[in-house]
């Protein structure tokens, strides 16, 4: 079996930042998400999954590494070692792959993440856009029945038409 | 063998609350990608910002 070992990161406040050994430069942020969403509590904290590549080095495009999805893994456990942290995240549409996209992150998801997590996943069509989304929070967060009743329950109250 | 779960669908008011708020968010993540691939300033990008209704503001580029 093969174990990859995550890179180490450097953490200021909800922006973790590491170094490849191919010179590419990454930024994990999560940015709050709470001004999305106006019937969610204010002290709810929700936050939205931002990465970034800040530097490519001497690529055109990112190498292959499995090191920077090991690292990600590490930086969300991290994240929700807070349990009252959540996360929306939502599969970007630009070029309508947002299906594979979202099935992608799923098997990611499930892949390597731990008990603890739980993920709810919901697919809108707004006016012929589609778009996925995913919350994800840990099992113990205080705001779990606020959380899903925004992101599941008031969808669902449109839903019956 | 495990079956596959099916994502539910479901068809949302374009106005509610949280389309609204999945939309803003999907809007704030692609002019986000413009600022990053240097497509716009940080003014061009605050002055998008104000134009789709997202209440967000950069004050440097750092925090984007």
């Amino acid at each position: 079996m093969n174990i990859v070992l995550p890179y180490n990161f450097k953490k200021q406040g909800n922006d973790y930042r590491f170094d490849t050994d191919k010179g590419l430069f990454y930024s994990v942020k999560f940015l709050d998400g709470s001004f999305y969403f106006v019937s969610l509590p204010a002290y709810v904290p929700v936050f939205e999954m931002s990465i970034t590549t800040v530097s490519l080095g001497d690529h055109l495009s990112p190498p292959r590494d499995p090191r920077i999805e090991a690292t990600i893994v590490e930086i969300f456990r991290h994240f929700f070692q807070e349990h009252e942290n959540s996360i929306i995240y939502i599969c970007d549409n630009l070029d309508q792959k947002q299906a594979a996209r979202h099935r992608k992150f799923d098997m990611w998801f499930r892949a390597h993440t731990e008990k603890g997590l739980e993920k709810f996943d919901t697919h809108f069509i707004i006016e012929s856009l589609e778009i996925y989304a995913s919350l994800i929070l840990h099992t113990d967060n205080s705001y779990k029945d606020e959380l899903v009743k925004v992101f599941l329950n008031q969808a669902n109250e449109y839903d019956k038409g | 063998m495990k079956k596959k779960q099916k994502v539910p669908t479901i068809h949302l008011e374009p106005d509610s609350f949280l389309a609204k708020g999945l939309l803003m968010m999907l809007e704030h993540k692609k002019l986000r990608e413009r600022f990053w691939r240097g497509e716009i300033n940080l003014d061009e990008f605050n002055q998008l910002l104000r134009e789709k209704g997202i209440n967000k503001q950069y004050e440097h580029s750092s925090a984007v």
